[in-house]
């Protein structure tokens, strides 16, 4: 019976190992292109704005690109920040750093919410300026606010379903373990 | 050394144990082989962030008690923790150094089980972390608590047991 349970459990090391090496590749090599992608286009963005100082383009428009190109900036760093620690959690921590750790990570509202958030107005602000987009700036605000609220609720609901159990269940081990 | 040569040893020299914990948190043998791949795929993960500050069982006992927690977390409130007759370190979950040969009977295994199984998560973690017969600085050092902390734990944990086991035992006999 030992016999069988240890057959059955055999995990085809060397199969696992490769697939392990090829993800860690793959993920690397993502994180790069990733990196290369944002940092070939802020420097062509920027040098498009400077373009069209140049040409003498009115100064709300400039205003705008600047504004976009801020944005873009902002959501480069953002992804890289999230790509980063949503990939790496350290399963070799003790056990309670790693819960209190799991808890922060699953918290809907966080510090780094408020960048997400520069980031929009960002969005905002160039959509808003940008007069060569020929929005109207109503229109712009209303649409634009819609879309944001619709997706901060769709994102809510998502982490009610799938992450408010998790942060839920890992306090209540925090609470648990720190009893006593 | 390359890591994939470090890991591949790292998995030869303890995979045993690995194997002993996946048992102690499933009964079906396809969730235990689930898990230890699961395992294995997180010390691959952690193993960059390994600085040889603890011990080396230490260090793979945390991987693997945070993975059951991460790996049952689907269904906590189910998550059993399976002990077996033959284990070397049973007697220390009741301090009962006969317990070994009385717990050959069926039953009474069956009825420490049941009981075990009534523990909240943390409690089935410490304890397995004691069937495996750390020490309780070594316990201390996996979960991340102090060493009394620990020792007031188990000892709650150890007069529950004790008491549930005793009173299932006079209800028998009565």
């Amino acid at each position: 019976m030992k016999e069988t349970n240890k057959k059955e459990q055999q995990v085809r090391l060397p199969e696992l190992t490769e697939k392990l090496i090829k993800k860690d590749k793959q993920y690397a090599g993502m994180s790069k292109r990733l990196q290369i992608m944002y940092w070939i286009l802020l420097p062509v963005y920027f040098i498009l704005i400077l373009v069209h100082i140049i040409d003498g383009s009115p100064v709300k428009d400039i205003l705008g690109s600047g504004f976009f190109l801020l944005a873009m900036l902002n959501f480069a760093l953002l992804f890289r920040y999230y790509h980063k620690t949503y990939n790496t959690v350290d399963y070799s921590q003790p056990t309670l750093l790693m819960l209190k750790k799991a808890v922060a990570r699953y918290q809907p509202f966080q510090v780094k919410t408020l960048w997400a958030l520069l980031g929009i107005i960002f969005v905002d602000l160039g959509l808003v300026f940008n007069s060569s987009l020929g929005f109207d700036v109503i229109w712009v605000q209303l649409v634009f606010g819609g879309t944001v609220l619709v997706s901060i609720g769709i994102g809510l609901l998502i982490w009610r379903v799938s992450y408010k159990p998790l942060r839920d269940a890992a306090r209540a081990m925090i609470r648990e373990i720190e009893g006593e | 050394m390359k890591k994939e040569e470090q890991f591949n040893q790292l998995i030869a020299d303890n995979s045993d144990r690995i194997k002993r914990i996946c048992s102690y948190y499933n009964s079906n043998v396809d969730d235990q082989k689930d898990m230890y791949q699961e395992v294995l795929v997180n010390i691959w993960k952690s193993l960059d962030n390994f600085r040889g500050d603890a011990a080396i069982s230490t260090w793979i006992y945390r991987v693997a008690v945070n993975t059951s927690l991460s790996f049952t977390g689907k269904a906590y409130k189910h998550m059993k923790l399976m002990v077996k007759a033959d284990n070397q370190y049973l007697s220390s979950v009741l301090d009962d150094e006969g317990l070994e040969h009385k717990l050959t009977e069926e039953r009474q295994l069956e009825h420490l089980q049941n009981e075990l199984n009534l523990l909240s998560v943390i409690d089935k973690a410490l304890i397995s972390l004691m069937l495996e017969g750390l020490s309780m600085k070594e316990i201390a050092e996996v979960i991340g608590i102090t060493e009394s902390n620990v020792k007031v734990k188990i000892h709650r944990v150890k007069g529950q047991l004790k008491t549930k086991l005793a009173g299932g035992q006079d209800e028998r006999n009565q």
